[in-house]
């Protein structure tokens, strides 16, 4: 990528304290020593199975959790010698600006007793404090047009009761836009939307990228909407990046047996031919444990379900290692073989 | 009973005709399911397909004799012999688990909290069984524990909570099948599942089918999944089965303006990354489009679409279409 970076996690990590008993506590390491670079103009998938830290990370980048080690850095591309912000205050209120977070379900996440144009204008006059009315108005018509609730007119004067489920979903995307972030978070935007719909919301995600320059954070665990939209993915696997790197690369050969059990799961529909995934068709395990984990946590985080494991697996966590390809993948046995 | 003279359709265990439902709501009649038909023989998946507000759990509802006030439904459902919609609460509990089982959207977050596997399952078990068949309970929920991948010692103590989502399908597939029933619905079965899981469950759904000689009707509104393991698929908008036939005919070459535009819906993994779609909002139910209740979104749309209701039409082998194309 040529273009500059617009934020980068170092060693991020955020652990959660769960009460498991009267006195006893357990920590869940829902995000674990991950580094990220997100590119002015990039869309980066973060793919993985439920509770595999998506939300979590997405939320620290956005300055919503603070991390338990590691931090993340906000750069100004606005500047060109992009200095990045180190000092905590300044990042916090940056982040919180430059950083949009949208959520998942397009049902919860509007006030409901307003009209659509107020949750827009609302938003607008808390960053534009100074703007004038009719500026405010004419900005938030503009930011539906953009976001395709379209005729404005009619739209604006909805309810959220009164939309569905996709037009809600580009009225948040309209709210976060609003804030003029350089950073859209999107949280499975589309999960809940019908299929016939979420291509409007993906073209959106992609236009914004094309039009606005925005750098957007795709959290899915879809890799087939993954893939036609984003430039880059990020797997995840209990808290790790396991692998990571241009999208068309991974996807057509994945490498990391996690990888490879996610997209050898996809319904033969949504495959097609020209993927190389190996050992598909490989019976599935029926509790999808296949061995127990060894003691302590300097094992490999795929260890317990991996089907091609070795004794190494057992007593050492493989580093992400780059590969000629332009990937990164934390696998011992990842890229030796010549296929 | 008295038998009836018209010859039963032998080779069909299930025949829905002109089924409808009906919500009454303050703002008028919601019509959910409009005069649906069909069959499903045995050792058939059926799959029922369609988005969110389609009337795949109110048809399902119906077909299993569900549906309470306001809900209002007619038609006929012939179970082997009988009409399920005028068999009273006796006769439908005698026919629950044993002969059919229903397995309602989102039923694995619907297992009781605080109660462990083992007494939910014999709960269901108690009611079902007759007194002399009670000592077998235990051996009955190790055996479908079993069938479907299940260590029976560690998950009938379990609670809920201490299982996965993929393992608390199963438990609820397990007391589905634990009756030995011919006929299992399952409405959204993999829908909160992730894709690895999805799999599992849906590799587990049709080596059941094939071990126990059953006979599936899967509702989903992902049709990709679908098409894994159904032979059939029905696909609705807006209450109404647009399309009918072998899920790889309406694959290969859908017939419906809807149909294949959810088909082209579907991202892949290869070829070209375009993402198409369905321009417009599926309908409001209780004010439907006039005509053919897909004519808002239609680029196919002629003046006759908007007047007239397509009704089905045989366009091939065991293949129907409700569009005004296919006249
Ligand atoms: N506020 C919290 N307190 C305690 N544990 C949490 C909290 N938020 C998340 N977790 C735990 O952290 C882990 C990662 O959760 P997270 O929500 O980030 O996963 P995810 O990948 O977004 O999953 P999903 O696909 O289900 O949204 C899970 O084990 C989750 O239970
Ligand atoms: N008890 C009810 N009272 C009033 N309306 C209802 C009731 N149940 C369902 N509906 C309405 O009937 C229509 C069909 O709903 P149904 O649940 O059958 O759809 P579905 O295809 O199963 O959707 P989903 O994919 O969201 O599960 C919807 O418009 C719904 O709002
Ligand atoms: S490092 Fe070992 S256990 Fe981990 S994914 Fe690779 S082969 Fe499997
Ligand atoms: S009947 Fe007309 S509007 Fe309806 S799907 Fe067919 S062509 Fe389209
Ligand atoms: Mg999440
Ligand atoms: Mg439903």
């Amino acid at each position: 990528m040529d273009e500059p970076l617009v934020l980068k996690a170092e060693k991020v990590t955020k652990h959660f304290e769960a009460k498991t008993g009267l006195l006893k506590r357990t920590v869940i390491r829902a995000v674990e020593s991950v580094d990220l670079e997100l590119h002015k103009g990039e869309i980066l998938a973060l793919v993985g199975e439920s509770g595999s830290g998506k939300t979590t990370l997405g939320r620290v980048i956005a300055g919503m959790y603070s991390s338990t080690d590691g931090g993340v850095s906000y750069f100004e591309t606005d500047t060109g010698n992009a200095p990045s912000l180190q000092e905590k205050s300044t990042k916090r209120r940056f982040a919180a600006q430059q950083v949009q977070y949208v959520f998942q379900d397009p049902f919860s996440s509007l006030p409901p007793h307003k009209k659509i144009k107020s949750s827009i204008y609302e938003v607008l006059k808390l960053y534009r404090p100074k703007a004038d009315a009719k500026g405010l108005e004419d900005e938030t018509k503009k930011l539906l047009e953009l976001v395709g609730l379209t005729p404005v007119e009619q739209m604006k004067e909805k309810f959220p009761h009164e939309l569905s489920g996709g037009q809600r979903q580009r009225v948040s995307f309209a709210r976060a836009l609003a804030v003029r972030p350089k950073v859209l978070i999107a949280d499975e935007p589309v999960s809940m939307l019908d299929v016939s719909i979420r291509a409007g919301i993906l073209e959106l995600m992609k236009r914004l990228r094309d039009g606005e320059g925005l750098s957007i954070i795709y959290i899915t665990h879809d890799i087939t909407t993954a893939r036609v939209i984003s430039d880059t993915i990020y797997v995840l696997y209990r808290g790790r990046v396991v692998e990571k790197g241009p999208i068309d690369t991974v996807v057509q050969k994945p490498l990391h047996p996690y990888t490879v059990t996610l997209i050898s799961s996809l319904p033969g529909l949504t495959l097609g031919s020209g993927v190389h995934v190996p050992g598909r068709g490989a019976p599935a395990a029926k509790d999808r444990s296949l061995r127990s984990e060894p003691p302590g946590i300097d094992h490999c985080v795929f260890y317990g379900r991996c089907p091609i494991a070795i004794e190494l697996c057992a007593r050492e966590r493989p580093a992400l290692r780059g590969l000629a390809d332009g990937r990164e993948v934390a696998c011992f046995l990842a890229g030796s073989e010549t296929t | 009973m008295i038998p009836t003279l018209e010859v039963s359709p032998v080779d069909s265990l299930l025949v829905v005709s002109d089924l409808s439902v009906g919500y009454v709501t303050k703002n008028g009649l919601l019509r959910a399911v409009n005069e649906v038909s069909f069959k499903v023989s045995p050792g058939d998946v059926t799959g029922i397909v369609g988005e969110s507000g389609s009337g795949k759990t109110s048809l399902a509802n119906a077909l299993l004799a569900l549906l309470r006030p306001p809900a209002i439904s007619k038609g006929r459902v012939s179970f082997g012999e009988r009409n399920i919609l005028s068999l009273n609460d006796d006769e439908l509990r005698k026919l629950r688990w044993k002969e059919l089982s229903y397995i309602p959207q989102g039923s694995m977050n619907s297992l009781n909290p605080v109660m462990r596997i083992k007494d939910q399952f014999s709960g269901i078990l108690q009611t079902h069984l007759d007194q002399a068949e009670r000592d077998r309970i235990r051996r009955v929920m190790e055996d479908s524990l079993s069938k479907v991948g299940l260590d029976a010692h560690n998950v009938l103590d379990a609670y809920p909570h201490e299982l996965s989502g993929g393992m608390k399908q199963r438990v609820i597939i397990a007391m589905a099948i634990s009756l030995g029933p011919k006929l299992i619905v399952a409405d959204e079965p993999t829908t909160a599942l992730d894709v690895v899981t999805q799999k599992d469950i849906m590799t587990m759904l049709a080596e059941l089918k094939k071990q126990m000689g059953l006979t599936l009707i899967l509702i989903s509104h992902d049709i990709s999944i679908l098409a894994e393991i159904c032979n059939y698929l029905l696909v609705m908008y807006a209450g109404r089965v647009v399309e009918r036939g072998r899920s790889e005919d309406i694959l290969n070459s859908p017939k419906h303006p809807y149909t294949s535009g959810l088909v082209a819906s579907i991202p892949r993994l290869t070829g070209e990354k375009r993402v198409a779609g369905i321009p417009g909002e599926p309908p409001d139910l209780v004010t439907l489009p006039t005509g053919c209740a897909f004519h808002p979104r239609c680029k196919y749309r002629m003046t006759a679409c908007v007047s007239q209701v397509p009704s089905s039409v045989s366009v091939g082998d065991e293949r129907e279409v409700a569009c005004l194309l296919y006249r």
